[in-house]
């Protein structure tokens, strides 16, 4: 009896300890900011600021910002951007002791070149504008990339040829072609990628080397949260945004986060043939990306009926009109029966009446 | 005097005890001294659309020697120029005449027979404004730029017993006939995939400036019952990228790998139930149809059918079958391949079902005027044909899974998307719904 009662408390305390360490593990993984990066920059202001946004902007990390020779101890990524400079020879050990380890490190654009055994070698240069070019996620089942268009319009930049010719020795995620016209071979050449060393893990980005252009590029923004979080953790939790470029044009976040709804919609007033459409055909691309439900598309509608009534742009109505012609209820077409006497936008509203009286 | 003609053709056939094959050509003793048809007793051809697809087309009847081409209609004053010119080159005459307004050309031409290629966005009121006047129609692919006007041209075509042809000529070249016969014959066992690749979609152009209308050319007419824009030096050809007037590379060539693929699945005269898949869209400039597409059709037998731009399949371009035994693969450039030589080296037998045969899609068209059959792509197929990327166009703009009744022409599970099978009209056009 006695020894049963012993045995039952010890099995109440395993279960009780096994709650808290599930607790425990739950909480840190829920736990937003969780983890703790490091930024090693040798730049200052709009540069690593931008990198810091990016990477806090995923929830996941907080971020401390160091200069050159720092100690990596606690941190659950490191990521290196070193645009001029080279990391000194302490530096550089104490990165690999760190990597050996487990850590996880992400080198940015020109910090390729510290990377072991010439796989960024810096004398190889860079195209000779900064221009829009297509990646090529050629490796699609990565965790980084799995979900990513497999073809992308990354925004203005120049395209590193440092690591050209080192397809074999590293896990290509994407590549983009170094044309000829921009002063490259015309070959394919990596432009993510992974290493592996110890038990630790490496992302290279060599994106982002055109400042703010090039760093407020979704593409690259995604593509450095999510290698952040697989360097750190091995996995990738993130979501794809809708605003993910497509292999036709590039797109930006110019505070590195998505616009609101209310903000494309307030951007998209201004509209008028010619001009950027971008912000319109960004709630349309939200629209077809959402979750379908009904209330999901009568707040849409709402929102298109308010824009309506705005002193909004004729154009931007126009075009907005188009969406109401599908999504729209009842409520729509009380609205565009009114707008169809309406001089400027008569055509828009007759056009939208005939697919909802469908 | 040629409607009268006309109606005793109709009548004559209808009077032959259900053989339709007489042909009504007149006896040798009518036919002029060289062996030629004399032009009284001719088709009487006339073409509305003289750009690419219009000239050629025009080019093909003028080379056949029952046709008599006798005018021209286009809303563009060079091509009226350039297609006058080439049919008096062939006659050696000035007799042809031309129009810039289709309804005025319906109306005063007494013709058997017209050709019609102009942009997708007009497709089906000159269609349908042709099959009423009792004409028979060589009309280019796509039928139409929507499934409810598509439906509506077959009932016009139908109701007016006029024979259709549509432009889907590679139904009229071997490899695909025997591509789509082994298909659908069970040479490759039992159909459990089909590949569709049709061309990568256009890079986009921005947002050129409007600029003044080149003199000759009736821009009004031409949007005709598309949005009032302004124009902006993109028309002829180059409509395709705009989803006011057409669906892309898409719509353009469903007629032909899409309808070679339905051919052999033995879906000709039915559709997908589902139909999923995405696009990239430009997010800038005029065009704005999809760069890139690739959707998954599923076929009430379970068949699945995936089309898609060349750059994402493997076989790129083309049509492949590929069944539980093995596969066939066929494209332009007479390309015909099988997982097996043995496959299309067979010969047909005598349990196996021939596909309808065509060695000129023209010929075939004017051989069908004669008898009153059917042709090789009737109106009736040419729309399930564009259905299947018109509704793959619904499921990328929406972003969402069509559940869709090939039977009632119905979206069963999303009554938003519902909406999107009408392309509406600018006033005062308007779709002969019943007809």
């Amino acid at each position: 009896m006695e020894n049963n009662s012993k045995m039952h408390l010890k099995t109440m305390k395993n279960t009780f300890f096994l709650a808290v360490a599930v607790v425990l593990m739950f909480t840190r993984c829920s736990d937003p900011a969780g983890m703790n990066a490091l930024l090693v920059t040798d730049q200052s202001g709009e540069s690593s600021e931008s990198i810091k946004a990016i990477l806090e902007n995923t929830g996941l990390f907080n971020v401390d910002v160091e200069g050159a020779t720092p100690s990596l101890e606690g941190y659950d990524v490191v990521v290196l951007q070193m645009e001029n400079g080279s990391l000194d020879e302490n530096a550089k050990s104490s990165f690999a002791d760190y990597v050996d380890k487990g850590g996880g490190v992400v080198v940015l654009g020109a910090a390729v070149k510290n990377l072991p055994e010439g796989l960024g070698n810096p004398s190889r240069g860079k195209s000779n504008e900064a221009y829009d070019y297509l990646v090529e996620n050629i490796n699609t089942m990565h965790p980084i990339t799995k979900g990513l268009s497999q073809r992308w319009m990354h925004n203005s930049d120049y395209l590193l040829f440092n690591t050209t010719g080192i397809d074999g020795e590293v896990d290509v995620l994407a590549t983009a072609n170094a044309d000829t016209i921009h002063g490259g071979s015309g070959k394919n050449i990596p432009v993510l990628f992974t290493l592996q060393s110890g038990s630790g893990r490496v992302f290279v980005s060599t994106l982002g080397n055109n400042a703010k252009k090039s760093m407020t590029c979704v593409g690259f923004i995604a593509t450095l949260q999510r290698g952040a979080e697989w360097a750190a953790t091995g996995a990738v939790t993130q979501e794809v945004s809708v605003d993910f470029p497509n292999s036709v044009s590039a797109h930006t976040w110019t505070s590195f986060q998505p616009l609101s709804l209310d903000e494309l919609f307030e951007k998209s007033s201004t509209y008028t043939i010619g001009n950027s459409k971008k912000y319109l055909n960004d709630i349309s691309q939200r629209i077809r990306s959402c979750d379908g439900k009904k209330e999901t598309y009568a707040m849409y509608e709402d929102k298109i009926l308010n824009f309506l009534q705005s002193n909004a742009t004729v154009d931007s109505k126009i075009f907005l009109c188009h969406e109401l012609s599908w999504i729209g209820s009842d409520k729509s077409k009380n609205a565009l029966e009114k707008l169809v006497n309406d001089k400027d936008l008569s055509d828009a509203a007759s056009y939208a009446l005939q697919r909802l009286n469908l | 005097m040629k409607d009268s003609r006309r109606k005793f053709l109709k009548k004559a056939v209808g009077s032959t005890l259900g053989v339709l094959a007489a042909p009504y050509i007149i006896p040798g003793t009518a036919l002029g001294k060289n062996g030629a048809i004399a032009p009284s007793n001719r088709i009487v051809v006339g073409g509305i659309g003289l750009g690419g697809m219009g000239t050629g087309n025009t080019r093909g009847f003028l080379s056949k020697k029952e046709v008599q081409y006798v005018a021209t209609c286009d809303v563009d004053a060079n091509h009226r120029d350039k297609s006058v010119a080439m049919v008096n080159e062939k006659y050696k005459n000035a007799d042809c005449r031309t129009y810039g307004d289709y309804r005025e050309f319906l109306e005063k031409e007494k013709l058997d027979a017209v050709t019609i290629a102009v942009p997708d966005h007009w497709h089906a009121l000159i269609g349908i404004a042709a099959a009423n006047k009792g004409l028979d129609i060589y009309g280019e692919k796509p039928l139409a730029r929507s499934i409810i006007e598509g439906r509506a041209m077959v009932n016009a075509v139908e109701k007016n017993k006029v024979i259709w042809q549509t432009g889907s000529w590679q139904r009229s070249q071997a490899n695909f006939h025997k591509g789509a016969e082994l298909a659908f014959n069970g040479r490759i066992g039992k159909i459990h995939h089909v590949d569709v690749g049709l061309p990568d979609g256009r890079t986009p152009i921005g947002t050129p400036p409007a600029m003044p209308v080149p003199e000759g050319l009736d821009w009004e007419m031409w949007l005709g019952p598309a949005p009032n824009v302004p124009y902006r030096g993109v028309c002829h050809f180059d409509w395709r990228w705009i989803m006011d007037y057409s669906g892309g590379q898409l719509t353009d060539w469903a007629g032909h790998h899409i309808d070679i693929a339905h051919w052999g699945m033995g879906t000709e005269r039915t559709g997908p139930v589902s139909v999923e898949g995405v696009g990239e869209y430009p997010r800038e400039g005029i065009y704005d149809v999809p760069v890139e597409y690739d959707f998954m059709c599923t076929y009430k037998s379970g068949i699945t059918m995936r089309v898609a731009n060349r750059r994402r399949l493997k076989n790129g371009m083309g049509t492949v079958w590929h069944g539980d035994k093995g596969w066939v693969y066929v494209d332009r450039g007479n390309t015909i391949q099988a997982s097996d030589i043995k496959i299309l080296e067979e010969k047909m037998g005598s349990g196996d079902t021939p596909l309808y045969k065509s060695e000129n899609h023209i010929q075939n068209f004017l051989d069908c005027i004669k008898s009153r059959k059917e042709t090789i792509t009737p109106s009736e197929i040419a729309l399930r044909s564009i259905s299947v990327a018109l509704l793959g166009e619904i499921a990328m703009l929406t972003g969402k899974k069509i559940d869709w009744n090939p039977d009632t022409e119905e979206i069963t599970n999303n009554s938003y998307a519902q909406h999107l099978l009408r392309k509406p009209y600018k006033g005062p056009w308007k779709l002969e719904q019943n007809a």
